[in-house]
């Protein structure tokens, strides 16, 4: 009698793998009104923030690689006019989305008008695990338009390892 | 670990390659390759910021970073970069929309888009999507309409097993194996998402009482070469199914086969142990179901196995007539339940208290830096008395995606908090800002006037400058080829012989010398000429350089002008109360949430409270029994 309770207990708890989960009606629509308000709040303000921030002629940097690219990037260095404007380490989960077509934001801000010099340094792995850093500038003149640089690390596979292309966007 | 689906980056490629033969097109029949990329800026245009912003989207998603994707593309959808006609956006968006656990929204979308008159491969996309969403939500029914018809006819072949994997799981809770087992044949079984299937259709199977068939799917899944700790665990799981199985068949050396497949030191040991255990004494080998319960007592006692074996290894010494040994382990078992009683007491008070639901979520997330929709690990980290005893209750689906959403709940009233501290910065800032340009922006633009004037005849003396140099070399006029030493040398000479004073020996010797630096001005005039239209390049360059300079400040003393007169500062003010009022609503149901947790989690512990008490009954009645035994000379009877 005791054996059989034990064997019903142990595979009661082996159950499927529940897909579908309910909940609480009122509670579950309460959540997604609070949901769609928090959203429309968090785009609002973002918008505002950038009317009082970054008025007509902001410039963005941003990054790029190859997709699929067998090089990784481990992190990237950027300063404008000899001044260090931005830095990242990126992790796996970051790296893995620039290789599936992901292009990052390194920089978005008011700079000044005229000749600049963007320099970028880069540390990476080739494919044989080999650690490198490579460092590339980049001349652009700043207007009165917003000024978008897209800086792309592509592969070079005769070298193993990644060679920069600038991208340059004026209104 | 969450699997992201990879279409994405295959979406996001497609949009790459498609604006980049747009550039290439606009670059005027340009093909722009690798090293032939304009070095100049091009203009930026609607595709160009597209690119741009979907990728940051892309970006955002695949990081983890769900919502600052969901709120990329609702902000770019206010600058008009994206809308209904965007369907790579907008097939995100609704993918976006069902994560957050918006689903109106999501199926919105997706309406609109199939209402489109767009590419079969993007419709047959769409329609998975949709029915995602309905399986999601439990409507089966809906779901099974889409997967079986023809509307996914043009699905990507990498975008198929996730339609067969749902369409089975549909069909496995409808109670038809066959046709989930066909559609799970193409799924690959190594996956995790058809390792998941296989398990279930096995599980679904036994209980439909197709054991035969059931036993041979879990054994499929038990097989599975080794994988990554979730597939090792999910091996684990149908071995001991299989083995309970064969043991309410009675059919005790399968059970042990299976049990033996179980790894030691996994999550499902203490339930192979005690499976393992009574294998062997179903089949009457009390001896060799011993040492195994014995090593379970030494465990956890907060673990029902380990509880069960408790009062099973006394009552195999006791048919081993071992009465000394199961006195002493029945009244071990009686202390052991004690003190896992007043354990369960505390975690009640525990679990009761105000930080226990905080005190789950992992230490070393910085919930502020925290993406609101990022996936955490659940529990990982969670200590505590009253953790050992729910185990069960995190392994349940509901209490888990509730803990989901409440962590979401979480972080965005953190969101919604910082948004509060930053108001006043913001207002702050506009004020500073709009003091400082009142007094500043009267003098700025007059002072802009007579730069752009500036600048205007710099420009135009340049120009003349470079339209006034001959285009060939003409020595008749010596000083427009000389460089800067000759020129003083020959305006020198000049001087000196036009001034007649000298004897005209010495007029001889300046006229030779005049002839000797004129065939030096000659012999260099062709460099010489190539660096003065170098330095007039340079010159117009500069010129240009300060019009795009000034034109620059123009335009910031534009936006300054509208900055002043704009209504932003009544415009930040306004959404204080929309702040507060989005908090006083997190608040609540957090609260709500929170509660509906914790009464999950009482639940559990009272059931245990409850079977506690059960064994802690039979582990007194047992050694009562026995004491009595002992004093009637062996005449107790068991029950």
């Amino acid at each position: 009698m005791k054996i059989r309770h034990v064997l019903m207990v142990l595979a009661a708890m082996l159950g499927c793998v529940q897909v579908a989960v309910a909940q609480d009606e009122g509670l579950s629509q309460r959540i997604q009104t609070l949901k769609q308000g928090v959203l429309d709040l968090n785009r609002d303000l973002t918008l505002l923030e950038e009317e009082l921030l970054y008025p007509s002629s902001q410039a963005a940097f941003f990054l790029s690689v190859d997709v699929g690219t067998p090089i990784r990037l481990v992190d990237v260095n950027l300063t404008l006019n000899g001044q260090h404007v931005g830095y990242h380490f990126y992790t796996d989960a970051e790296f893995d989305a620039l290789t599936k077509g992901g292009i990052q934001r390194l920089y978005t801000g008011n700079i000044q008008s005229g000749r600049n010099v963007l320099e970028a340094t880069i540390t990476g792995y080739d494919p044989r695990g080999k650690d490198y850093q490579k460092t590339t500038s980049y001349t652009f003149d700043k207007g009165p338009g917003r000024k978008l640089i897209e800086l792309r690390v592509v592969d070079d596979l005769d070298a193993m390892q990644h060679r920069f292309e600038f991208r340059e966007w004026e209104e | 670990m969450r699997r992201l689906p990879c279409r994405l980056g295959a979406m996001a490629l497609g949009v790459l390659m498609a604006l980049t033969s747009a550039s290439a097109q606009e670059s005027s029949t340009r093909l722009v390759l690798f090293e032939d990329i304009p070095l100049g800026p091009l203009p930026l245009g609607l595709e160009e910021q597209r690119y741009l912003a979907f990728g940051e989207a892309i970006f955002d998603y695949y990081s983890d970073h769900q919502f600052a994707a969901l709120s990329g593309l609702k902000v770019n959808q206010v600058r008009g970069l994206f809308d209904e006609h965007t369907e790579y956006a907008e097939l995100l968006l609704g993918e976006l929309f069902v994560n957050y656990g918006l689903p109106a929204q999501a199926e919105e979308i997706f309406d609109r888009l199939l209402k489109q008159d767009i590419l079969s491969r993007t419709r047959a996309e769409t329609w998975l999507h949709k029915a995602d969403l309905h399986y999601r939500q439990g409507q089966y029914g809906a779901a099974r309409d889409i997967l079986e018809s023809n509307r996914l006819r043009d699905l990507k072949p990498e975008q198929q097993p996730r339609r067969q994997l749902m369409l089975a799981n549909i069909l496995i809770s409808q109670g038809e194996f066959r046709a989930a087992t066909r559609e799970l044949d193409a799924v690959d079984p190594n996956s995790v998402a058809g390792a998941y299937a296989g398990y279930n259709i096995g599980v679904a199977m036994i209980r439909a009482g197709q054991t035969d068939t059931g036993l041979a799917r879990l054994d499929r899944v038990a097989g599975l070469p080794p994988g990554d700790e979730e597939i090792n665990a999910l091996k684990d799981r149908a071995a001991l199914a299989m083995g309970l199985t064969e043991l309410q068949r009675q059919r005790s050396d399968q059970a042990r086969a299976a049990l033996l497949r179980i790894r030691a030191d996994g999550p499902f040991s203490n339930e192979a142990l005690m499976a393992l255990g009574l294998a062997n004494y179903e089949r009457g080998a009390a001896r060799a179901a011993l040492p195994l319960w014995l090593e379970l007592v030494r465990r956890n006692p907060a673990h029902e196995s380990v509880q069960e074996a408790m009062l099973l290894a006394p009552r195999a010494y006791e048919d081993l007539g071992a009465q000394t040994q199961a006195l002493a382990g029945y009244r071990f078992a009686a202390e052991q339940f004690r003190n896992a009683l007043r354990d369960i007491e505390q975690a009640i008070r525990s679990v009761d208290g105000a930080g226990w639901l905080a005190s789950l979520t992992p230490a070393q997330v910085d919930s502020r830096s925290s993406d609101p929709m990022a996936w955490l690990t659940r529990f990982g980290t969670a200590r505590g008395a009253q953790v050992m005893y729910l185990h069960a209750l995190f392994a349940e689906r509901g209490f888990a995606e509730n803990y989901r959403q409440y962590q979401q709940l979480v972080r965005l009233r953190d969101t919604l908090a910082r948004h509060q501290r930053e108001l006043p910065v913001l207002l702050a800032t506009l004020s500073q800002r709009q003091q400082q340009l009142d007094g500043i922006l009267p003098r700025i633009r007059a002072e802009l006037v007579a730069l752009r004037q500036q600048q205007q005849q710099l420009s135009d003396r340049t120009m003349l400058l470079a339209m006034g140099m001959p285009r060939q070399l003409d020595i008749d006029t010596p000083e427009d080829l000389a460089d800067l030493p000759q020129l003083i040398m020959w305006q020198r000479i000049d001087a000196l012989l036009d001034s007649g004073r000298g004897g005209s020996r010495q007029r001889d010797r300046l006229a030779r010398l005049r002839g000797l630096l004129l065939w030096d001005i000659a012999n260099q005039a062709p460099e010489q000429r190539q660096r003065q239209e170098q330095d007039s390049a340079a010159l117009r360059t500069d010129a240009e350089l300060i019009g795009l300079r000034i034109a620059a400040l123009e335009q910031l003393v534009r936006d300054a002008s509208l900055a002043l007169r704009s209504d932003l500062g009544a415009r930040l003010n306004a959404q204080k109360q929309r702040i507060d009022r989005l908090l006083a609503d997190a608040d609540s149901a957090i609260n709500d949430l929170g509660q509906v947790l914790k009464n999950d989690a009482l639940r559990v512990l009272a059931l245990q409270r409850v079977r506690l008490g059960e064994h802690l009954a039979e582990a007194h009645l047992s050694a009562a029994r026995l004491q009595d035994t002992s004093a009637n000379g062996g005449r107790g009877d068991r029950p």
